[in-house]
């Protein structure tokens, strides 16, 4: 009896045992299984809103990808058949826009224009894309911002490349670690309470291709340009107060020639005005600059898309302009993406944050070179913020600069944590001035208006980061002992994973006689 | 002590029939589809060019000038101010397009003055800017003086707001019983569209 009892008493702790290992066993599997899932792609809460090109642009065919001036060729926003975009399986309209490869100016405003493929939608949740490049020799692939550390799969066989976001924002995809044919994805959120139709203040254009010469807004008024609208025109307002442009649509200005010096179509105007703010809109093919406004007052300019392409293509550009903020932006262009100046009055209280930049011609963030082209009495730039930027790009000139080529003052100036992807200063006829950070009151200048120089007062340069392309050197030189170029604090510069502590390791020019407390830390 | 082991048992079986028969079944994984009616398709309408969009369609406008020649052009014109590069002399040259115009500083009143050369009859102003639609809608403020020797002035026709609009023309036509003088002088105290004065073309009409 004893025995027996010990048997069942062993058999017992043996099953205790048995089922102890099996259940270990199934709760890790179960916990890795949970673990795949939770890897797994989740569409649950996601939503999505493509939008339909207008039926009538015509489909891209190879010799409108010709790299040929204007006049050479097809330079209508068309519709791209090289590059196929999904998003969460479904087709997403790719549009094919001019963009500018080259690095000189072209004195006859003629350079030969290339194109890029772009897209848009908008979503909540997650969004997983398919970008297929069916005839392109695809080798690699670069997702930016470089920031969300996107790894695409890449399938060089089928050249297909597949990556998921979940933030909505501008995306730009980089094939070949090339320049050529890069995709620029906008992916918004969903719009809430858009509007569908024209009110007494709302001026609401819907999707389709409308030619529309000029749109000009008065006091109060909406211009609301839905997704899948394309405009040929311009929209702008001379003294009016409290106006908007938004949606999602297409503002284009390849149905005008290019303005070689003469007659400039600014896509976005808006002088003099009170209470201005452009949000969201793309704005393609400008003939000249894109974004402009001068003498105004409290303007907002929140997450518009820019690509420029042809001469004096200036991004945003303001003149004599004071408290505006402008954020959340996308600007590719050729010639300076972001600029400030003095056409009349001072400028001040102007911020720009969030911003994606893409400078193929030119300066990244210019303040000048005309401070006082006005020649008005005792004018300054100043509280200027330039933050959370990243350059996805700069190929010409420097990626900051402040050039006063006037009498005004420039004081209290911030870069701050600016992210340069890929640094190319010095390319083409840039060699003249291939600097990471120029700072200059120019002994001469195309765009003197004074007899005069001014002075260059209290900088801040902080966090400044350039991941890849060249060490560029930087300049720091003013005018004369009376005119010079003081408190100027450069912290945190990181130069191809270098630390910059000092001077000559950053490879910087200071002219020692006309500045004055220029510190690096 | 009997009944513990037996008890561990049953509820370790359970825990068993728990992790490898149940919990599997609630890891579902996640659909491999976005749901169909969470996608929305903007469609764009049936079109096979750019159209002309019903909403900011322009009536057709026919310009008709005054009656008779524009005495003063290429005629001499001096300005009491002027901004940048728009000189007064762009005013008689013919153009209206581009940077051909006179603009005013903004220290009105902005006085704009063509010399005839010799004392003439004429029976109509025009005053023009850039008939481009770039140019939007503004109103200015406009008197008209006349002079025999450029120092004594008299009014013509006296100060009024006038609407200068693209969609008609851009310009201002001031008509008036036929009168004799060598200089015509706009004096500006207003304009909405910018800080002086503004002007592409000076025209003065003879029968």
């Amino acid at each position: 009896m004893e025995k027996g009892k010990k048997v069942m008493e062993f058999a017992q702790w043996f099953v205790i045992f048995a089922l102890i290992i099996i259940a270990v066993f199934a709760g890790k599997r179960l916990k890795d299984r949970t673990k795949e899932i939770s890897r797994m792609l989740n569409y649950e809460g996601s939503k999505l809103v493509l939008y339909e090109g207008p039926k009538s642009l015509q489909d891209a065919k190879p010799e409108d990808l010709l790299s040929e001036s204007e006049k050479q060729r097809n330079f209508a926003l068309l519709h791209c058949t090289d590059t196929k975009v999904k998003v969460n399986g479904y087709d997403c309209y790719v549009y094919d826009t001019n963009v500018n490869h080259n690095r000189v100016w072209y004195p006859d405003y003629m350079p030969p224009q290339s194109r890029t493929p772009i897209t848009y939608f908008d979503f909540e949740g997650m969004a997983k894309i398919e970008v297929s490049v069916p005839a392109m020799d695809l080798k690699s692939v670069k997702i930016s911002p470089l920031s969300y550390h996107i790894i695409p799969e890449v399938d060089l066989d089928s050249k297909t490349v597949t990556f998921t976001i979940t933030k909505p924002d501008n995306y730009t995809v980089i094939f070949n670690d090339s320049p050529e044919r890069a995709l620029h994805i906008f992916a918004n959120t969903i719009e809430k309470d858009a509007p569908t139709e024209s009110t007494e203040n709302i001026k609401y254009i819907g999707p389709g291709e409308w030619n529309i010469e000029n749109i000009i807004l008065e006091d109060n008024q909406t211009l609301y340009l839905a997704g899948g609208a394309v405009v040929h025109g311009i929209i702008n307002a001379n003294y009016a107060k409290n106006i908007k442009v938004e949606g999602r649509g297409i503002l284009d200005g390849s149905s005008f020639q290019g303005w070689m010096g003469k007659t400039a179509y600014v896509p976005l105007k808006f002088d003099n005005c009170d209470g201005v703010t452009i949000k969201d809109i793309i704005v393609l093919n400008s003939n000249a600059w894109v974004c402009s406004a001068k003498s105004s007052v409290n303007g907002v300019i929140d997450g518009i898309r820019i690509i420029s392409s042809r001469p004096n293509g200036d991004g945003i550009t303001l003149q004599s302009c004071n408290n505006y903020r402008i954020e959340n932006s996308f600007v590719r262009s050729w010639d300076d993406s972001l600029v400030l100046k003095n056409y009349e009055g001072s400028s001040s209280h102007i911020s720009f944050e969030n911003m994606q930049l893409w400078t193929d011609f030119a300066q990244s963030m210019e303040i000048g070179y005309e401070t006082n082209k006005g020649q008005a009495e005792d004018v300054s730039i100043s509280d200027i913020t330039f933050r959370n930027i990243t350059v996805l790009n700069n190929f010409h000139k420097p990626v900051i600069s402040v050039h006063n080529a006037d009498d005004a003052i420039i004081k209290e100036v911030t870069f701050q944590n600016i992210t340069v992807e890929n640094a190319q200063m010095g390319s083409g006829d840039g060699d003249e001035m291939p600097y990471l950070i120029d700072i200059h009151i120019p002994k001469t200048s195309n765009w003197t208006s004074t007899k005069e120089r001014g002075t260059i007062d209290h900088i801040i340069i902080d966090n400044v980061k350039v991941l890849s392309g060249k060490f560029s050197p930087s300049r720091v030189e003013g005018f004369d002992e009376n005119h010079k170029i003081s408190n100027v604090s450069i912290s945190n510069l990181e130069i191809l994973s270098e630390k910059i502590t000092g001077f000559e390791q950053g490879k910087f020019q200071i002219d020692p006689a006309t500045t004055e407390n220029i510190i690096i830390k | 002590m009997k009944v513990v082991r037996p008890i561990i048992i049953v509820i370790l079986l359970a825990v068993n029939i728990y992790l490898l028969g149940f919990a599997p079944g609630r890891a579902k994984e996640p659909p491999r589809q976005m749901d169909a009616d969470q996608v929305t398709v903007m469609q764009s309408p049936d079109q096979t060019e750019g159209m002309e969009h019903p909403d900011f369609k322009k009536k057709e406008y026919t310009l008709v000038l005054p009656e008779g020649t524009n005495i003063a052009l290429k005629k001499k014109v001096k300005a009491s101010s002027y901004a940048d590069v728009y000189t007064p002399k762009k005013v008689t040259d013919g153009k209206a397009t581009g940077v051909s115009y006179w603009e005013g500083k903004p220290d009105y009143p902005n006085y704009l003055t063509v010399d005839l050369e010799s004392i003439q009859t004429f029976h109509a102003i025009r005053i023009a800017l850039n008939p481009m639609a770039i140019w939007g809608k503004r109103t200015q403020t406009i008197a008209v003086q006349i002079s025999d020797d450029g120092e004594n002035f008299t009014t013509l026709a006296g100060e009024k707001q006038y609407t200068f609009d693209p969609d008609t023309g851009n310009e201002v036509q001031i008509l008036f019983d036929d009168t004799q003088a060598r200089y015509v002088e706009l004096v500006f105290t207003e304009n909405s569209g910018a800080g002086g004065g503004q002007v592409a073309e000076f025209e003065i009409y003879q029968k």
